[in-house]
Formats: structure tokens, sequence, C-alpha cells
């Protein structure tokens, strides 16, 4: 074996790996490492929106001012809650909703359909119609069904309900992205697997559990994983229904960031602020990924 | 299938990227100004002059509230073609602050007094001392910095309560003068199955402004608030401590119901509706949604009351002047920028920008506008001068009155006490100061 | 073996399917609620739109959108939407999938070391750099241009591209086939172009929903990137109206409507690919 022909089996790329990945390396690195390394920096400064020259190192003040943010708590509190209710929704009735739609359903396509169609709005549009929907005045939709069945007002945006308001909304939108991931997964099951079980006897339920769950790992996995990322980072659907209110009731790890280090001009605290979530979110995502490979070991 | 729809995709990306191609460069050219003049000139009408300027211009309300203004310019200065930008309120400083810190930016900039003391200090702003002459110092002294002025205050603005004339008169209920006599007629209301004050509290601002007008006509007009302000901005004084016996007072808005919680539930447009329909007596609100609350419903027969403190007085308007034009100092059309804002500083320039803020005043010497019909029962207090915006005196801290709505509305919620409220008004301001 | 089945399955099953679909339907019917609302709402007059909030219209206004139509200059947003998002899922594609590629099939560990500097990307929001952002597409002279759109957009999405490219190449394209190819003389380029690119069909379509999704829907890079009205995109024209018309539903409504009309065009347009495509890359089945 010559050495060429070595390399060539081991599917090196030789130089044609850097022509291949320069591309997207040098749009990613300028439109986003870059930046990020400029936050990374500014989070040691004193970088506001009254002191944008000559700027003068701080150590590690801005990070410090991050943990004494009064409302860090409860915005860490919300982000988590968010990010956990809504993705846990997402399977919990996801994956039956694509267990059922891969049935022989006559009318499946459309069903499939229906159920994913939220996704394709925008947060914005999402926001400004789930408003009108939820909205306590007489206008409301659910309020004006509810006072025509003489029932009185509900209102959606107390301090206690307004982030499950909009949790909900969330769950509305994204319950059929899951699902239709979970289909696809679900159709690359064999179905000999479960004739096999059906000869064994095996109902319908017992099919589902020994089946069906532990073959889902993958799906389950991206949904679990990108589902509390995106939760973390979740933004604007909270921004346009309520803006972190009533009071702080909304507020989370994003919209926290924004007020302070963008709208207050505390850039720094702001850098700082990003440098902390980033890592929070690393380590999540990290945690969630071993726990899920564990339990894909397990099983498989 | 999917091979067609794939190779679709590529000829479409294609064609796009050509057309991309040339929007993009007009686009720079744009940018380095004058040589495009010639080029939207050419659009717009080839016989009229040659060079014509671009200008942009930003504001934080959307094009048809200064609709008069901008047909007026478009007269006034037909060398200059205006270009404005909406950018929501949400969102403006953000990306106002994000554009000037790095050398762009709109040439003409709609700034609040706070951004505007912000900017002036970064030197983005260029001084407008000259056409700031031609206007009050009640104007431009909250637009000035180290003897030199960075905007020229548009129309003021003032917000207090509109109400429904046909409710009051129908059930022979009087105007209160004082706030207890407001509490009154709010349970008198009640008792009668309206609602008595329709409010978005969904939003931070309603009680922002119905508190602080309160406590204006209680404390801060008085010579021993008088200077409250000033001692605020520079850290001598806070607000836990000072102003709670007025708020403990003025808190009756919440526990006689006036306030509730569901009202969180309501946003200032669906507020505006239940009370441009018949379903609430008043509504907290200034002349930017008059037309508005007349296009709900052309019949409605409406008028404006002050706020009113505890003793009998010509009542208080929350208010001062409005958005500033101020000219980016990067701008690389300043003289032009400059023309449009001498422009403004006309009578012609004032009336055409009063057109869409009937009843607010202007600040240009001898410029002076009648006030509509609808304001009738404020005359009295706008002619006492009774108009004021606290938040506008904290400096550098005056974005912080938005955290002072927000804790208002953790205050009605129940989750804090109103120490509790001040004390995070105060650290939020102190914060700011600190900048 | 499975047509036969299922000719075999029992009454009972049957009658049990059924019920299944009836729920299944009536489900969806309080899915669908939302849109259908927002739909009928764009065609009422406002009286009527509080009075019987889910009737159909009795008179069906679609002046409400003409109106619309205007106010938002729709042609020319809806232009500019559709250059964006078309120029960047194509550049997403292309770029990611050479990228991807190179990463699946490169056994040096570089190829892990860049894709978790990719991956990275997905967990930190880019709102936190809008910032430094600026003045780098300042720095670059792509201001005001509907590129700067494109390429920050491109870059927000290049790490969900690479990792369903990269995880696809790895668990469905063979590498016998390219060894195959190799052996017949093929240059590295060409192999992926005409052996590799063809196989990746199922997961570009995944890779072209989504980012289709992602470009039209964000809102922050244009309302900082697009300055002047000439480049705006449909998002900012809803938005601009919002403020305008927050007052006036039947204004609104239609608008918020035209703003997600093209998305829903191209949802059906797409759908039968969307179940077969979204998580074919990510999904090792």
């Amino acid at each position: 074996m010559t050495k060429t022909k070595k390399k060539r089996e081991c599917g090196s790329l030789g130089h044609y790996f850097i022509l291949f990945i320069l591309p997207a390396l040098i749009i990613y690195l300028t439109f986003s490492i870059l930046p990020f390394f400029f936050t990374f920096i500014y989070s040691f400064t004193d970088y506001s929106d009254i002191k944008i020259k000559d700027l003068d190192f701080v150590g590690i003040k801005n990070y410090l001012t991050v943990l004494k943010t009064p409302l860090m708590k409860i915005a860490i509190k919300n982000s988590l809650i968010y990010a956990v209710v809504l993705t846990g929704f997402q399977v919990i009735l996801g994956l039956p909703l694509a267990v059922v739609l891969n049935k022989k359903l006559k009318t499946r396509n459309l069903l499939r359909a229906v159920y994913f169609f939220p996704a394709v709005f925008s947060s914005l549009i999402i926001g400004y119609l789930w408003n009108f929907i939820l909205s306590s005045s007489d206008y409301g939709l659910i309020n004006n069904l509810l006072h025509q069945l003489g029932v009185n007002t509900v209102n959606f945006f107390t301090a206690d309900r307004a982030l499950y308001s909009v949790i909900f909304t969330q769950i509305w939108q994204w319950t059929g992205w899951a699902m239709v991931i979970f289909l696809a997964n679900l159709q690359g099951i064999s179905p000999e697997l479960y004739e096999a079980a059906a000869i064994d006897g095996a109902d319908g339920r017992q099919q589902f559990f020994r089946i069906t769950l532990p073959l889902m790992c993958p799906s389950v996995k991206i949904i679990v994983v990108t589902g509390l990322i995106g939760g973390m980072k979740a933004f604007d659907a909270i921004y346009s229904m309520t803006s972190g209110g009533p009071g702080n009731a909304t507020e989370t790890v994003m919209t926290v960031m924004m007020d302070k280090g963008i709208s207050d001009g505390f850039y720094a605290v702001g850098s700082a602020f990003g440098v902390c979530f980033f890592i929070i979110v690393l380590l999540i995502s990290g945690l969630t990924n071993k726990l899920m490979s564990k339990w894909s070991e397990a099983i498989g | 299938m999917k091979k067609k729809v794939l190779s679709m995709l590529l000829t479409a990306a294609m064609a796009m990227s050509l057309l991309a191609g040339c929007g993009g460069s007009t686009d720079t050219a744009a940018d380095a100004a004058t040589d495009t003049g010639a080029e939207t000139g050419a659009e717009e009408d080839s016989s009229t002059s040659g060079e014509k300027v671009t200008l942009r211009m930003s504001y934080w309300n959307s094009e048809d509230t200064v609709q008069a203004l901008l047909d007026y310019l478009a007269q006034a200065v037909p060398h200059v073609e205006i270009e404005y930008q909406f950018i929501d309120n949400s969102n403006y400083d953000t990306i106002i602050d994000t554009q000037l810190s790095a050398g762009e930016g709109p040439d003409i900039i709609c700034e609040s007094p706070g951004s505007t003391l912000r900017h002036a200090r970064l030197g983005y702003l260029a001084e407008v001392n000259e056409l700031a002459a031609k206007y009050s110092d009640a104007g431009t002294s909250v637009y000035s910095l180290e003897g030199n002025t960075y905007a020229l205050p548009g129309i003021s603005w003032f917000e207090g309560i509109y109400y429904n004339k046909a409710l009051f008169e129908e059930n022979g209920i009087e105007l209160p003068r004082t706030f207890d006599e407001y509490i009154e007629v709010c349970k008198k209301f009640q008792d009668l199955g309206i609602t008595p004050l329709a409010a978005g509290l969904k939003s931070w601002e309603p009680m922002l402004k119905n508190s602080m007008a309160f406590v204006t006509a209680e404390y801060l007009s008085t010579e021993e608030g008088k200077s409250f302000g000033e001692k605020y901005r520079n850290g001598e004084i806070t607000m836990d401590g000072t102003w709670n016996t007025y708020l403990e007072k003025w808190s009756q808005m919440i526990t006689e119901g006036i306030y509730t919680t569901d009202m969180t539930g309501i946003d200032h447009a669906q507020a505006l509706e239940q009370f441009a329909t018949g379903g609430a007596a008043m509504f907290c609100s200034g002349p930017w949604d008059y037309e508005a609350i007349m296009e709900k419903n052309p019949d409605l027969q409406i008028d404006m009351m002050p706020f009113n403190g505890t003793k009998e007085s010509a009542g208080w308007l929350i208010g001062g002047p409005g958005c500033g034009f101020a000219v980016n100092e990067a701008s690389a059309n300043k003289e032009a920028a400059m023309e449009v804002l001498a422009a403004i500083s006309t009578y012609e320039g004032q009336a055409a920008l009063w057109e869409n803020n009937q009843g607010g005043s202007s600040y240009l010497e001898g410029a002076s506008f009648d006030l509509p019909e609808a304001y009738t029962s404020v005359s009295e207090t706008l002619a006492a001068g009774n108009v004021y915006c606290p938040w506008n005196e904290w400096g550098v801290a005056a974005s912080a009155h938005e955290t002072y709505g927000t804790e208002f509305q953790n205050y009605l919620l129940g989750s804090q006490d109103l120490a509790v409220t001040l004390q995070n008004v105060d650290a939020a301001v102190a914060e700011l100061l600190s900048k | 073996m499975r047509k036969r089945r299922i000719r075999q399955v029992s009454r009972k099953e049957q009658r049990k399917l059924w019920i299944t679909e009836m729920i299944m339907v009536v489900l969806a019917v309080i899915w669908f609620i939302p849109v259908y609302y927002l739909i009928v709402t764009t065609l009422k007059s406002p009286q009527e739109a509080t009075q019987s909030p889910l009737g159909l219209p009795k008179v069906w206004m679609f002046e409400n959108y003409v109106q619309a139509w205007n106010k938002m200059e729709y042609p020319r947003a809806l232009f500019n939407t559709v250059q964006i998002t078309v120029l960047a899922v194509a550049i997403i594609v292309l770029i990611t999938s050479l990228a991807g590629y190179a990463m699946a099939r490169t056994r040096t560990k570089w190829g892990n070391r860049f894709f978790l500097l990719f991956l990275a990307g997905l967990m930190v929001p880019f709102q936190m750099n809008i910032v430094s952002l600026f003045k780098i597409v300042k720095t670059i002279g792509l201001m005001n241009t509907v590129w700067a759109v494109i390429l920050v957009d491109v870059a927000i999405n290049i790490p969900q591209g690479i990792f369903l490219f990269k995880e696809f190449i790895e668990s469905s394209v063979p590498r016998e086939l390219e060894e195959a190819a190799e052996i017949d003389g093929c240059s590295v380029i060409q192999k992926f172009f005409v052996i590799v690119l063809p196989l990746l069909k199922p997961v570009i379509a995944t890779v072209v929903i989504i980012v289709t999704l992602n470009v039209w829907n964000e809102f922050m890079t244009p309302l900082l990137f697009i300055q002047s009205r000439e480049n705006s995109v449909i998002l900012q024209e809803v938005s601009r109206n919002i403020g305008q018309f927050s007052t006036d539903w039947t204004a609104l409504f239609p608008m918020l409507m035209l703003g997600v009309a093209p998305l829903m065009l191209f949802y059906l347009f797409m759908q039968k690919y969307i179940i077969a495509g979204v998580a074919a890359g990510a999904v090792k089945g």
C-alpha cells in the first residue's frame, strides 16, 4: 500500500478539507465569532453608552454586577421554567401525536398539516395574534366566549399566569414541529418489530412502551437539547406578548440582558451577562447530552 | 419533483443575486450622499432641480403622526428628500444607539430629552444654538448641555383624563375638582355598573403617569418639592422616604378598585377601544389618541379633565416638550439637515407639526394655536402652565421612569409594598447615575 | 407482507381507528381556531369582529386587504423578503453542505474541533453581540444593503446547517460509493457535486425549510441593518403599521395575514417534503 493510497482510504480530504470549510468558516468567524470575541473583551471593561472610547479594564466587576442584579433570580427561574415546561410538553404531546398520526388514518396528511401549521408564524405575529385572543377586555376572543357562556373574566396576564400563558402559546406553536421530528423517527422503525411483538401477544400500549419509546431516543434527544437551548434563548415571543411584564413576572435571562445591557446602555455588563449566559447554556446542553446518551445506552 | 424544486430555487437564487447586486450598489451610493441625489431626483421628476439630497429622519411614531410636516417640508425645502424611518418605541433607543456608536444613523433624529443629553455628551449630535434661540427656554432647557442646545423642541405633549361627556351628563355627575372627589366619581360609576376608568395596565405607562400626576400636584409643584428633580439627579435625595405619604393616598386608586389586577391583561389599544365604545367613562391619554378614539366612534363626545391633588387647583397634566429634532454630527449632509430644522422653526413649520398633534403647544416664540374643543376642561390647566413631566429632570436616569412603571405593576399585583417599590426605583436610578 | 396484515385488521380495530381519527379531527379543529380566527377577522367589520368573533363574516370585507396591501407597499416588501430569504437559503445550503461533508469525512481531529466550534454558535443568542456586529458590518461597508442582512442571517443559521449535514452524511451516505468513484478517478470536488450532493436531497429539504422559516421570520437583523424603506422587509412593514393601526383591528389583521401568507403558501407547496424532510438529517432512523 502506498502512502497516498492509505491517506485516501482514511478518508482524509487533505487540503480540500480546509477549502470546503473555508466559506462557512469565513462568514461564521466574521459575523459570529468576532462579535462574540469583542463581547468577551468588553465584559472586562467599563464600556457603556456614555463611555465608548478609551475603555478601562475593570476586572470581573461586571460579572459581580450580573450576579448581584436583583432580577437575576427571577430571570433564571423563569427561563428554566420556560425551557423545561415547553420542552416537556413538546415531548409529552408531540410523541403520542406522532404515534397516532403514523397510523393509517384517512385524514392523516391533513391532520399533520394542521398541527404543524403554527410553526410557520413569526413570533412577532404570534405575539399580536395571541394578544387579542388572551386579552381580558371584552374584545379578547377567549374572554368574549366566556362572557357569552356567563363566566367571569379570566385574566391570563396576572403575575402568576402570564409566564404560563406565553408558554402555552409556544406549546401551541411548536408541538407540531416536535411531532414532525418524531414522525420521521417513527417511520424509520421497522414494522417487523411490531409484528413480532403482536405475535408475542403485546397490546398497543405494551408495544408503545417496549418498542416505540426506546427506539425514539434519537429524536427525543434532538427535541430536548434544541428545546432547552431554544427555551433558554427565548426572547421574541416573550417580548412581543408581555415585554417581561406585568411587573417583572415574565422577565427571562434574555429580556433582562436586553433591557440592562442594551436599552439602558450598560454594554459591558450586558456583555458579561452574555458570556455567563453562554456558559450556562453550554453546561445545560452538555449535561442533557450526557444524560440522554446514558439513557440511550441503557435501553439500547 | 424534488429536483425541479431545487433547480427552481437555484435559478431563482441566481436571478436574485443579480438584482441584489445592483440594489446593493445603489444603496452604498446613497450613503455616500449627494451623487444619488441626481438619481432620486431624476426618478421623481426630471424637470425640477438637478441636485436633490436625501436625508433620513427617524422617529418612534409612525409616519401619519407627522404627515403634515413631511408634506410641508417637501415644499419648503424642495431640494431635500426626506426618507422617513419608523422604529417602534421598544427598539428605538437600541437601534439608534447602535447606529450612532458606529458613526452611522439617521441625519435627523427625533430624540427624547434623556437620550439627547446622552448622545450630546458623546459628541453624536451637532449643536443647534442659533435656531434654538427662536424657542422659549422652557422648551430648549431639557435639550441643553453645558451651554449648548442639541435639539429643537417639537409640539409639546400632555396627558390628562379623557371623559365621556354623555355618561357624566346622563348620570348627573359633576367633574371632580379634587382627588377625593375623583374617587367619589369613580365609585358612582361603579355603583352604576360602568367601568370608571379604562386602563391598559399590561403596559407600565398608565400607572406611572397617573401616580406621578398626583405627586406633582401634591408635592413636586410645591415650594418644598420644586427642587426634587435636581436633587434626585444629583443623588442627594431618594424617592423612598419622600414620596411615600402621597403615594399611600394615591393608592386609593387601587384599594377602591379603580385600577384592578384584571387590567394587566388589557393593552393600551384595547383600553382605548373600551372607552371609545362607551364601555368606560374615562381614559387617560393625550392628543395623539384623539383621532383613533373618534375613528372608533365618531358620535362620541369627549373632553379632557386634568389630574387633581387633594386640594382644589387648576389641576395638573403630565407632559412636556415632545420629541426634539436633533442633527447627527456624523451626517454627510449636515447643512441640508440644518435647513430642514430651520424650516421647522418657522410658524408654518410649527403649524404643520401641530396639525397632527392638535392640542399641544409650540415652544417657538410667537407661534400659538387655538385649543380644540376636546380640551375645554383643561384650558385653565394649560393656561396656568401646569404641565409637568417629573422624569425629564432626572438627567441620565430619565429612563428609570420605565422601572417606576413596572415596579408599580408589581405593587398593584401585591407582590411588594410601597416602600420596596420606591426603593427599587431608587436603586435603578442610582445605577444609571453611576455610569 | 404489510399489506396483508392491513387487510386482516379486524372490525374492532377498525372501529378503534375510526374513533381515534374522530378525536384527532376534533383536536385539530381546536388547534386551528387561532389561525381561523386570524383569517375570518381580516374579512369582517370591527363591530362584527367583536359581536361574533368566530362566525363567518356576513359581508366579506375584501377591501381590508386592499388597504393593507397599499399601506405595506406589499409588492416591494415581498420582493425584498423573498430576495433575502432565497439568497440566504442558497448560500447556507451550499456552504454548510460543503463544510458538513468535510467534517464528516475527515479523520483528523480538526474535523471534530471545527464541528464543536460551529456548534457553539447554537448557544450564543446573536442579540447579545449586536453592538459589535453593527460595527463590523459598517467596517466591511455593507451598511443598508440587503447583503448585511443576508450574511448575518447566514451566520446565525450556519451551526444548524452544519449540524444537520454532518450528521446526515455520517449516518446515511455510504463511504463505499465515494471510494468507488475515487477509484474511477473523480476529483474530490467532482465527487462531492456528482456523487454526494444528489444523495443529500432529503437533508437539503430539511435545511431549506428550517432556514426559510428562520430567515423570513427574523425581525432584528433587518431592523438593524436596513434603514431605508426602499429595502425594508415584510415584518418591518407589519411592525410599522402595528404602531399606526394598533387600535384598528380590521386594518391590522389583514397585515398580519399578508405577513404570513407567503410562508403559508411555501408551506403548502413544501408540505410533502416537510414531514419526510424536517428530521431526515438529524434522526438516524
